[in-house]
């Protein structure tokens, strides 16, 4: 099809208003204007969908280059993770053991990530909680266990959350919603969301403040109806800055 | 007369002038503001949708036509050829409200804040199919600088100026890659039912 050859007029000031480009006073008589105008808001409707686009495409690239190259450093973290153990390894290695306890497919998450954003926002717990020799990864809003075999997941919490992503198996047909719910040792439960959704990589997402993140251990569930799908513990630390 | 009471019903009121649509909905006539409702309602959506998140949005829309068909059926809209003008304003009012009325809780959430809601089943599958789209959308660019134009100009917010000046184009070919994307865009939005550019 050549696009070319068609005389379809798409109006500059969509970019403009989208991209934030317009002053308070443009932007009232631009929004009051799509209001009356069909036309001109199935424009911004449609570029709006194509910025969404865009973005998303964006962090799945980033996110599968990340899983390639922590992948990569995993195996050769592993190497030597042999050759030098030290006390704090032996330490760290409890949290990447997974906890089976509940179900067949049993995790532990530990999040790192806290280490780099630590060091320009010093917080309440992070001056005795060293978590030494592990990696950062800054995977933006996307979590995810870097590989199928190792039980560990990376996070990078924005200015206010958590994300935390808790994999699923994958089923056929339409995924039926997931609950999830989180529990602290004393098994009280901490923070429950329903009617949650596997994204296409067959993971839920919680969104959790960033100041209800304290360290420590955690268990979770994730439930359809009264059965358990997968269940697991994890821990959550934050780095020194 | 309709079922919603006395006057004009269905696509007849969906062409009223505005004041004549006022004028119904000061009369009783529940028809005209469901047609009011339908009629700005997407431009509602669209705009809330920029400045709040989704759960918010969704509050300050219901909390938007609340108050806006008790203040037209009141009479407190002065010049009904305004109408679009009005309803804006209330939406606008209300987002400032919300945030008024909830900043105290901003800085100690309680237990509810803490969970953000969870996309609906239609909404994860939407994001992937667009998402699925626009990857396409990408392959079939011409060269890796054309998404790259893309990527800079929508994601980044970066300038044309720029953007030509650092990748040597023209700005011919830029609004090229632009105008492309916008044409493959409408027609997955056409094929979808997401919005109708005519």
């Amino acid at each position: 099809m050549n696009y070319e050859s068609q005389s379809i007029q798409f109006d500059e000031r969509v970019d403009h208003y989208l991209r934030g480009r317009m002053s308070e006073e443009e932007e009232l008589a631009f929004e009051i204007e799509y209001l009356e105008n069909p036309d001109l808001l199935a424009q911004v409707e449609m570029v709006e969908q194509l910025i969404q686009g865009l973005k998303l495409n964006e962090s799945a690239l980033a996110y599968e280059t990340l899983a390639t190259d922590t992948t990569a450093q995993i195996a050769e973290s592993t190497t030597e993770y042999k050759t030098e153990r030290s006390s704090w390894q032996q330490w760290l290695q409890q949290w990447f053991t997974p906890q089976t306890a509940w179900g067949a497919i049993a995790a532990t998450v530990f999040l790192v990530p806290l280490m780099s954003i630590m060091n320009n926002q010093p917080g309440p717990h992070s001056a005795n909680l060293a978590v030494e020799g592990t990696y950062v990864h800054l995977l933006g809003q996307r979590v995810r266990s870097t590989t199928r075999t190792t039980d560990t997941i990376y996070i990078e919490p924005d200015q206010s959350n958590v994300v935390i992503g808790f994999a699923t198996e994958p089923t056929f047909g339409v995924p039926e919603p997931l609950t999830v719910t989180v529990y602290n040792t004393e098994d009280q439960i901490l923070w429950q969301q329903q009617g949650l959704q596997p994204d296409y990589r067959w993971t839920v997402y919680l969104s959790v403040h960033k100041r209800s993140i304290t360290p420590g251990e955690y268990r979770y569930e994730l439930t359809n109806g009264d059965s358990i799908v997968n269940s697991g513990t994890f821990a959550m630390a934050y780095a020194e800055p | 007369m309709s079922e919603y009471g006395e006057g004009p019903a269905g696509d007849a009121l969906s062409e009223l002038p505005y004041e004549e649509l006022v004028s119904q909905i000061k009369a009783g006539n529940a028809q005209a503001e469901l047609s009011m409702v339908t009629r700005f309602a997407p431009g509602i959506r669209t705009m809330l949708g920029r400045k709040c998140a989704p759960d918010i949005a969704e509050d300050v829309f219901q909390e938007t036509w609340r108050v806006t068909i008790e203040k037209v059926r009141n009479g407190d809209l002065r010049q009904p050829d305004r109408l679009p003008a009005f309803i804006h304003q209330i939406a606008r009012n209300q987002v400032v409200m919300y945030f008024r009325k909830n900043s105290d809780t901003q800085e100690s959430p309680d237990d509810n804040d803490l969970v953000a809601p969870g996309p609906s089943p239609d909404q994860a599958y939407e994001t992937n199919q667009l998402q699925e789209y626009v990857r396409h959308l990408i392959d079939q660019l011409e060269t890796p600088r054309d998404r790259e134009i893309l990527n800079r100009f929508y994601v980044n917010e970066e300038d044309k100026d720029i953007i030509c000046e650092d990748l040597n184009l023209t700005s011919q070919h830029f609004n090229r890659v632009i105008y492309r994307a916008k044409m493959r865009m409408k027609s997955y939005c056409v094929k979808n039912n997401k919005s109708i550019v005519k």
